[in-house]
């Protein structure tokens, strides 16, 4: 009986005001979250987003729509960060990339790079390193099994052609290790804020050594309290930055 | 919990049905706000005289809309008008708009305008109706006898009965072709003075372009010997189509000085005085006119629908030019006719040259009360390749009506020295950014959201994943066992003397296996040929020599030579010698006998397995 009540009530409720239920699926938040970006209503694009990911949903797709809400509400060094996590799973996505240099040339203003350096790019960047994982451990594989087959037929063939494979297994192994270095051994952060403050010591009675634009992407070095020691390699600098002013990728 | 549920839901309930009742009870008040109200300045009228009709809206919202008057066959209806007032008080809009509406009638007599109504949200309102009464004009204005009363009629008609305002519309044809010139002249004659600037409505003309005339023209002039005072007005009509047109009444509105009422220092005096004099509406007759279809035959192909006489001239800016650069032709119609409707004559695509987008620009002249003057279609040519080309010019047709024939003009084609391109020239082609039809970027902005999620799990690293470490420890595993496993075979090939040691346990195992079997079947002959045999030839192959036929005193110096303890050769040598008893003296042996004897020579091997 009281079922029967709940459920009339909860249908009246529904036909008068357009009462809804607070909808549990991730599926459906990420659509709501959609509806917003469409309806301009970024802000609340931005906490539906980040409410699936809090579920526990990971995924370039997700890091995309999210840098895009946050890109749209002016938060370029937000967009960044999400834009950035977004190409380390997809490096190879055509709209996630066009995104990510189009925030980040908006944000540095620096000029884009040269032809070298752009094929450089495109190479480093065309796995990811799951891809990575697997190439090298495939040809790991295939070496063990021409090993296998040598021991028991002394072929030079086999010699051979282990040559290349092993060359193959330094190469994507390198090239694996370089971006779990980069990627997940390094930690990068973005400067979220307009102009993020670095000091010369872990705290503000240190004098600001120097300013970083929103978006700046950084090297975290260490961390104390709520500080971070923070540095740009290619410009030589090095300070302290309090927590809330980046976020790590 | 459900309890709990209900307790929430029940208050919002409560809350959204009360808001939603609140909100249609809003709406309701706002509707009722609006107030319609209709009035008149006279009830009674003469019949040349008007009467204003102001319907006034007034309500709390910002857009009142018009009202709709109802048919009132007995009356000409000229709307005069509104006047609005919007005020803002304690934060709230309301205004007050009066429609103005001025009234003559058409007859005498009694009549009722019915109840004026304006749609406003859906509700409709109504005013309550009017009642009118209309005099003939002596019944009313004694002093007004002198002025019939007034209808339209022609100019001879005013004239006779020596009216001192009317308005005449007359035209230069009645009769035209279609898109022939029309001369509309509306004329005001008058000999009394104006208060005020006339108000002038121009005659309906429906089926026309028109083009208006100016200047108006102002002249006097002596008709049976009165002089009035004339404005002349004089638009151009084209016919759109052939058929019967009329071209409607047209209607002055004046304000004139009032010497009806003689009295001069009674209250008519100040009331002319300050009102302004009276109010005249003049009205002119209608005109019929008959527009002609233009004649099938002998119509040119190209025609379309150019009507009066015109010519053409063709230029370009430059006859001498290097391929990819840009030419302008010119195609310039000139001459009287409906020239805003003359079309594009068609240029088709010119062989060797890359053709643009044509742009035309029209010039027009109005004196002389004819629509005169030239279109002219301008056009960007690029050529395309090298050497004398000739650009042939599109033909152009008209009508010409007082002929009555039409006419087609074929401009002569024009020749081009097209000179090769220098290199540069050749890659500027790109460099002519007005003209190329390429893509153009307007406004860089990120790309859109991706509006599907297909994977809705974490992402797993594969590098950190312990499967993948093992499987990786566990090749490098098996390649060494299988690097053990081929060295062993590989040895049990080579030596013989080894491949024999490896084997002996295994040997010996299975021949006691099938001696232990033997002593259950109590089966003693047997049973010590196998006991003897396998002791020896695990003896043979442990130390690699033949062992059939090998004596006790060479087993015996063998085993020695092995430096094996004397114990177990004298073991060894009982075995065996029990073994010779039991097959050829055929001694008794009970199971005991032989269980110990078997149990002697197994300590006997896992000794010999410890030494050797």
């Amino acid at each position: 009986m009281k079922i029967k009540i709940f459920i009339f009530i909860s249908l009246f409720l529904s036909l008068f005001n357009n009462f809804s239920f607070a909808v549990s699926q991730t599926g459906d938040i990420f659509n709501q979250g959609c509806s917003f970006y469409e309806e301009g209503n970024y802000l609340q694009a931005i906490n539906a987003y980040e409410s699936v990911i809090k579920k526990g949903v990971e995924n370039p797709t997700i890091y995309y729509n999210l840098g895009n809400a946050y890109f749209k509400n002016q938060q370029l060094g937000k967009a960044l960060v999400h834009y950035e996590r977004a190409f380390r799973l997809s490096p190879r996505n055509e709209d996630i990339r066009f995104n990510l240099t189009f925030a980040r040339l908006k944000a540095t203003k620096e000029k884009t790079p040269g032809i070298f350096k752009k094929i450089f790019f495109n190479i480093y960047n065309l796995l990811n390193i799951n891809e990575l994982t697997l190439f090298t451990s495939f040809f790991y594989f295939s070496l063990c099994i021409l090993i296998a087959v040598y021991i028991f037929k002394k072929k030079h063939l086999l010699l051979w052609l282990m040559i290349p494979v092993g060359f193959l297994i330094v190469f994507s192994g390198s090239w694996l290790g370089i971006k779990i270095y980069n990627e997940k051994i390094t930690t990068s952060a973005i400067v979220i804020v307009p102009c993020g403050e670095v000091r010369n010591g872990p705290s503000t009675d240190y004098s600001i050594g120097f300013t970083l634009p929103e978006g700046e992407k950084v090297i975290v070095l260490q961390q104390k309290d709520s500080w971070y020691a923070v540095g740009i390699k290619e410009k030589g600098l090095k300070g302290w930055i309090n927590k809330e002013s980046i976020e790590k990728i | 919990m459900k309890n709990i549920l209900l307790k929430i839901l029940f208050p919002g309930l409560i809350l959204s049905v009360l808001f939603s009742l609140f909100s249609i009870g809003g709406q309701t008040a706002f509707a009722q706000d609006i107030s319609l109200s209709a009035s008149i300045d006279e009830n009674i009228i003469s019949l040349d005289d008007q009467l204003t009709l102001k319907v006034s809206a007034s309500g709390k919202t910002t857009k009142i809309p018009s009202p709709t008057l109802p048919d009132l066959p007995d009356f000409t209806v000229y709307s005069s008008g509104r006047s609005q007032n919007v005020s803002l008080i304690n934060g709230k809009f309301s205004s007050s708009v009066t429609f103005n509406y001025i009234l003559s009638p058409r007859k005498a007599g009694k009549y009722t305008i019915p109840p004026i109504t304006l749609s406003h949200k859906g509700t409709i309102y109504k005013t309550s109706s009017i009642d009118i009464e209309v005099t003939s004009s002596a019944a009313h204005y004694p002093p007004y006898k002198s002025k019939p009363p007034q209808t339209s009629s022609p100019r001879e008609e005013h004239l006779e009965r020596g009216e001192d305002l009317f308005i005449t519309t007359s035209v230069d044809k009645k009769t035209s072709y279609v898109n022939e010139q029309i001369i509309l002249s509306f004329k005001f004659y008058r000999r009394v003075r104006l208060l005020s600037q006339p108000q002038y409505s121009p005659p309906d003309t429906t089926g026309f372009w028109f083009e208006d005339l100016p200047p108006q023209k102002n002249y006097d002039s002596m008709i049976k010997d009165r002089q009035y005072t004339v404005t002349e007005i004089k638009t151009a009509l084209f016919p759109t189509s052939p058929g019967k047109y009329t071209i409607g009444s047209a209607n002055l509105k004046c304000n004139i000085e009032d010497f009806s009422r003689d009295d001069f220092l009674g209250d008519s005096f100040f009331q002319s005085f300050f009102s302004g004099g009276k109010t005249k509406t003049l009205k002119s007759s209608p005109i019929q006119i008959k527009v002609l279809p233009l004649p099938e035959k002998g119509k040119p192909e190209n025609f379309t629908g150019a009507v009066g006489k015109y010519s053409v001239a063709t230029s370009i800016d430059k006859d001498k030019i290097q391929v990819n650069q840009p030419i302008t032709l010119t195609i310039s119609i000139s001459g009287k006719g409906n020239l805003k409707t003359i079309s594009l004559p068609l240029i088709k695509n010119i062989k060797n040259f890359k053709k643009y987008k044509t742009v035309s620009s029209l010039n027009l002249s109005k004196k002389n009360y004819t629509i005169k003057g030239s279109k002219t279609f301008t056009t960007m040519i690029v050529p395309q390749k090298a050497g004398e080309q000739t650009i042939s010019m599109p033909s152009f047709s008209f009508f010409n009506p007082k002929a009555k024939k039409y006419k087609t003009i074929n401009p002569s084609p024009i020749k081009i020295e097209v000179l090769p391109a220098s290199k540069e020239e050749t890659s500027s082609l790109s460099t002519l950014p007005q003209f190329r039809e390429g893509i153009k970027i307007l406004g860089e902005d990120i790309r859109y959201i991706k509006t599907n999620i297909n994977n809705k799990r974490k992402v797993i690293f594969l590098y950190q994943s312990p499967l993948l470490i093992g499987f990786q420890l566990g090749a490098i595993l098996i390649l060494f066992l299988l690097r053990q496993y081929k060295k062993q075979t590989d040895r049990l090939n080579r030596d013989i003397g080894y491949a024999r040691k490896k084997q002996a346990l295994k040997t010996v195992n299975h021949t006691l296996k099938k001696a232990k079997r033997m002593i259950n079947l109590q089966n003693t002959k047997e049973f010590y040929s196998l006991l003897a045999n396998g002791l020896l030839s695990y003896l043979g192959n442990k130390l690699n020599f033949a062992a059939r036929g090998i004596t006790r005193e060479e087993l015996s110096k063998q085993l020695k030579e092995r430096n094996i303890p004397q114990d177990t050769i004298n073991q060894c040598i009982k075995i065996l010698e029990n073994s010779d008893f039991a097959r050829f003296a055929s001694s008794k042996f009970n199971t005991e006998d032989l269980k110990n004897d078997y149990q002697e020579t197994t300590k006997i091997i896992k000794q010999l397995e410890k030494l050797l």
